[in-house]
């Protein structure tokens, strides 16, 4: 249990870590690919516990209002889940339809809530703003991918290990 | 049972979703309200060093890459910057040719002589060290037999003139002889003449003969030439290498010009005839 928490605590630290080089360097969240991808693996309550906090912190160390990160993350898991009402999971390229527009609405809403929540107004969303967001939120999709075939094959050899 | 434990799982994997909105609205609230600047200092102070590391790093990889992406525009600008370098060498060149020639502008102006008049040249080339080519002629005035000074400094003697340049022979040609006088070089003695003699150019130097061998002349004197061709008093140089051969009536030796005929750039032509 202890050493599970501590692993939890280094992780977030390695994860605000790469939050914070991904954002300086090309305003790219590793934040979200990390929490859609442990959020069928985890228990919820072990994964809202997680993200709750890791989400203050990305707040704090980017100067968001608190909560932005989290209300951002909680419409896209919805937006998620109820995509996954009408596209099968189970059809590889068209499950990742869902992450693909939820990692994009992350995205979108973390634009239009921090300047909302900190000045009152709107930023204006262009065009190349938004062409911008769908390469990014292409490539975590791509990334999502990547990890969910990585972790399959890794079950696989533990199983027949086993 | 095994239907009603997917359902349960079903409706369990909604929670997180309720949760963490909930938990962000409230986060909103607390920082709208402005409870949670106790809380966001506390936790900068931990969490800034790992911001502040890894934008560091990010920064220096973004900089590595946006050099490597405007290369060519930085070859450009390099190039470009190449093009200004020249030209600004090229510019502190012709000042400093300025330079020198406001230098002996203004020496000529406090040294000559007002009953002469002189035409400004510069010099284009040395013809075998020992005449050099001026970039005045007989359009300028110039006529053969006119003297090059500087200053009071005698330089030479107009040997040829074309329409826009002119030759002027050196001391130091071997085709050169010329009547001087050496006065004393020290400042306490009389400035009488201490001995005539007669200069002629040599693959040695511009040699002086002739010297009186009690005249009293030492290393160092002051040749003045005075020569019907020259008709003026001009200084020459110092002489050196002085021979000391008691047997001889007269003494010999070499002449150090006052002016290092190779460094010099520019010259006056005293012209002979005014009109």
């Amino acid at each position: 249990m202890l050493i599970n928490i501590l692993m939890i605590i280094i992780g977030i630290v390695i994860l605000l870590a790469f939050e914070s080089f991904f954002s300086t360097l090309c305003a790219f969240s590793v934040a979200i690919i990390i929490a859609l991808t442990l959020l069928e693996k985890w228990d919820w309550k072990k994964w809202s516990i997680v993200v709750f906090f890791t989400s203050i912190f990305i707040d704090i160390i980017l100067y968001r209002s608190l909560g932005v990160t989290l209300l951002s993350i909680s419409l896209s898991v919805l937006t998620l889940y109820t995509l996954f009402l009408v596209i099968p999971k189970k059809q590889i390229l068209l499950s990742y339809i869902p992450y693909f527009l939820s990692v994009l609405l992350f995205y979108i809403l973390l634009w239009v809530l921090s300047s909302f929540l900190e000045d009152g107004v709107f930023e204006v969303f262009s065009f190349q703003v938004f062409l911008n967001y769908l390469f990014k939120s292409l490539l975590s999709t791509i990334l999502i991918f990547v990890v969910n075939i990585l972790n399959s094959r890794f079950r696989t050899e533990k199983r027949i290990s086993i | 049972m095994v239907l009603g434990s997917n359902n349960t799982t079903k409706d369990r994997n909604w929670l997180p979703v309720l949760v963490t909105f909930v938990l962000s609205i409230f986060l909103i609230i607390i920082s709208s309200i402005g409870w949670s600047s106790g809380l966001r200092s506390a936790l900068s102070y931990i969490l800034d060093p790992i911001y502040i590391t890894s934008s560091n790093i990010a920064i220096s990889i973004n900089e590595y890459i946006s050099t490597l992406t405007n290369i060519s525009e930085f070859r450009n600008e390099y190039n470009q910057m190449k093009m200004e370098l020249a030209q600004y060498k090229i510019d502190i060149v012709n000042y400093q040719s300025l330079k020198n020639e406001n230098y002996d502008l203004k020496t000529q102006l406090e040294l000559q002589n007002s009953e002469y008049v002189y035409v400004y040249g510069k010099i284009l080339d040395h013809m075998e060290s020992e005449s050099l080519i001026i970039n005045v002629g007989l359009q300028d005035g110039v006529t053969k037999g006119d003297i090059a000074v500087l200053g009071s400094t005698f330089i030479g003697i107009v040997v040829e003139c074309n329409q826009y340049t002119s030759s002027v022979r050196l001391p130091i040609s071997k085709s050169s002889f010329l009547e001087t006088y050496i006065i004393s070089a020290d400042e306490t003695d009389s400035r009488n003449i201490l001995s005539r003699a007669v200069i002629n150019g040599s693959s040695d130097g511009i040699r002086i003969e002739n010297i009186g061998m009690n005249s009293g002349v030492k290393n160092g004197d002051i040749v003045i030439v005075n020569d019907s061709k020259v008709g003026d008093n001009l200084v020459l140089g110092h002489i050196v290498g002085l021979s000391e051969d008691p047997a001889t009536t007269t003494r010999s030796g070499y002449v150090s010009p006052v002016i290092d005929y190779y460094d010099l750039l520019n010259l006056f032509i005293r012209l002979k005839d005014v009109d």
